[in-house]
């Protein structure tokens, strides 16, 4: 099993090395000079080459690419174009912000989604499955920001009830420690702040989180159906098992497999959909700072974040591969090729 | 049992000239009976026809500003309200339909083009060329397709081709997947044995021989990709990183209403509806496509 991880893990730097190849070619060869963009159209050409030159810009692309790779492997991604500070720092402010919204997103859908299949596939062709396939059906159908912005309009602008906009209300103050808005509210002692930035969070996390309990539920559904057919579910009824205890203990046991994936996959496009959601609710995480070092042409910001994003997404996938072993006790990893 | 398989091998030609009239024959009769693939198809031909004639029909010239009108609600006049500059976004959004139509299906089918070549490639050789191949998709999986799409805007800056070829480049992957899974089991069939031993070349037998074959799941896999890049315009649009304004593309006029969520809800409501619907469309007929050619849901 250990070696099998190591060697997943071994493979996995071809992947992040292409990864970092693609987005730096993107953003180096093709994009536009970010020159006129950082110092203003009307800088003078001098200006603009010195700041060129002192970008490393200049340099021949091969140079500037290994001087990129070289650096984040040490954790030394470059600075800013606009605030000079280490994009490594820039990053991990936010990162903690993003993460904990995709969590709770991702907690949401995989309830709900879970929840939704199992009823939609128990109640095969009835009312309630219709129902619960037409919600993940529109899940699946609506741009994610719009419905954050339809979402503002009925919760925050109509009936009032909850906040539309950052993290926590401007008012309440607390040390940033980790980034964390959960765990930094939490450690100030002051539990109002806690409920303040749970408050912000409802919106947000359940806009993200639509998506991907629809796919969820879809699967869900579809995988139960599969195994509510097969004769083991059979017996469990025929032996007289209380017909939950053949859902969830027979079933739902053995559909878990592809759901498990599903949720693991979608986690890596939640940080996707996270880029629309922070922006849309203006969460200080790194999907909304992304966006608008795209419109600023702030490229070292760019490709560290995207290449980030990748290592977390990769590992992910990682992850759910070896969970598989878990839940399905047949997987042996790394006894043979498997 | 053996003389009907022997029949097959006798009428292997026959059946090979047949087989795609039958196939769409079987699929038809089984997508009438979906009525939620019906209502898809309608909804699908229905913006074709408004992709065509969006302009003709429209009570007023897409871009056309009009100041005295401007930010006013839903009326008879503009039945969709009009913008901060006048315009009428019902005309709007019938003009825009054709964009955001055709970045949706050109998308798709560059990356169709692209994607099928090299699964074809990839699963009918193997060996080096089939790992270089699917490392390089590995790459492209590694990053969430809505981020590979925003970085490839950001390189190659705002229009209309280039957001065609920046939606269409971030699924080439999956559907070079999808092809060479299904090229690498069809290769194993006697038929291409038999193609092989008669001296076609590699070319001829996987676009003559086994596309053919494996053609139904790519076109669900099409359809339902439709919906994804639709969706996908829209949020490059709303992020001001699609097609420029004043252009009515779909996602540009939500990234116009941006500001005025709160003030004019509805310059950003009836966009999105109309992106929804469309969407919707496409995921139920695709849905539809598909249940019709598995054979498992068809009883």
């Amino acid at each position: 099993m250990l070696k099998y991880i190591v060697k997943r893990l071994l493979m996995l730097i071809p992947v992040l090395i292409g990864v970092s190849i693609i987005v730096f070619v993107l953003l180096r060869v093709f994009a536009a000079d970010p020159a006129p963009v950082v110092l203003g159209e009307h800088a003078d050409a001098a200006a603009m080459d010195a700041w060129r030159e002192e970008q490393g810009l200049n340099d021949p692309i091969i140079e500037q690419y290994w001087d990129f790779v070289t650096g984040a492997v040490t954790g030394d991604f470059g600075e800013s174009y606009y605030t000079q500070t280490p994009v490594f720092d820039e990053i991990m402010a936010r990162f903690p912000a993003t993460i904990e919204l995709a969590i709770v997103a991702i907690i949401i859908a995989s309830v709900l989604g879970i929840v939704i299949g199992v009823i939609t596939a128990v109640k095969k062709n009835t009312i309630v499955d219709n129902l619960g396939m037409f919600i993940s059906l529109i899940g699946i159908s609506v741009p994610i920001f719009w419905l954050g912005v339809m979402m503002q309009i009925l919760f925050g602008k109509m009936l009032g009830w909850l906040p539309v906009q950052g993290a926590s209300d401007a008012d309440v103050l607390f040390d940033k420690v980790t980034g964390s808005y959960f765990i930094d509210s939490l450690i100030s002692g002051d539990m109002s702040n806690f409920a303040n930035v749970l408050w912000h969070m409802i919106l947000p996390a359940c806009t993200l989180a639509f998506y991907t309990m629809a796919i969820v539920s879809r699967m869900t559904r579809s995988s139960m159906l599969d195994t509510l057919n097969q004769d083991y579910i059979r017996t469990a009824r025929a032996k007289g098992l209380a017909e939950g205890r053949v859902i969830r203990r027979h079933a739902l046991r053995n559909a878990l497999m592809p759901i498990v994936t599903v949720i693991g996959l979608q986690f890596g496009s939640l940080l996707g959909g996270a880029v629309l959601t922070e922006t849309v609710y203006g969460w200080p995480g790194m999907g909304k700072y992304l966006v608008e070092c795209v419109q600023k042409s702030d490229f070292p910001v760019v490709q560290s974040a995207v290449l980030l994003i990748a290592v977390i997404f990769v590992v992910l996938n990682l992850l759910v591969d070896l969970l598989y072993a878990f839940l399905d006790p047949r997987i042996k990893y790394g006894r043979k090729e498997a | 049992m053996s003389v009907a398989n022997e029949t097959k091998v006798l009428t292997e030609e026959n059946v090979k000239i047949e087989k795609p009239e039958s196939q769409i024959k079987i699929m038809w009769d089984a997508l009438k009976k979906n009525k939620a693939a019906l209502f898809g198809l309608i909804v699908i031909l229905i913006l074709v026809f408004i992709a065509l004639f969006g302009d003709l029909i429209a009570p007023y010239g897409a871009t056309e500003t009009n100041m005295a009108d401007a930010k006013q609600g839903m009326s008879a006049e503009h039945w969709f309200g009009t913008d901060v500059q006048g315009r009428d976004i019902f005309s709007r959004i019938l003009s825009g339909t054709k964009y955001s139509l055709l970045i949706g299906i050109a998308a798709v089918a560059f990356s169709l083009i692209i994607g099928t070549i090299l699964g074809s490639v990839a699963g009918y050789f193997g060996g080096k060329l089939d790992a270089v191949i699917m490392r390089i998709m590995d790459m492209m999986l590694a990053i969430p397709s809505i981020l590979l799409a925003i970085t490839l805007m950001a390189a190659f800056g705002q229009g209309l081709d280039k957001a065609i070829i920046a939606i269409g480049v971030v699924s080439i992957p999956e559907f070079a997947r999808i092809v060479r899974s299904s090229i690498m089991s069809a290769k194993e069939n006697d038929y291409v044995a038999a193609a092989k031993v008669l001296g076609n070349s590699s070319g001829r037998i996987i676009f003559r021989h086994i596309l053919p074959n494996v053609v139904s799941s790519i076109v669900v896999r099409a359809t339902l990709g439709i919906s994804t890049a639709i969706l996908d315009i829209a949020a490059l649009g709303f992020l001001g990183l699609g097609v420029k304004p004043p252009t009515p593309e779909w996602g540009t006029m939500l990234g116009d209403a941006k500001s005025y969520i709160m003030s004019l809800p509805h310059m950003i409501i009836f966009p999105g509806i109309v992106i929804s619907l469309a969407v919707l469309a496409f995921n139920l007929f695709g849905d539809g496509l598909r249940d019709a050619l598995d054979p498992k849901s068809r009883s």
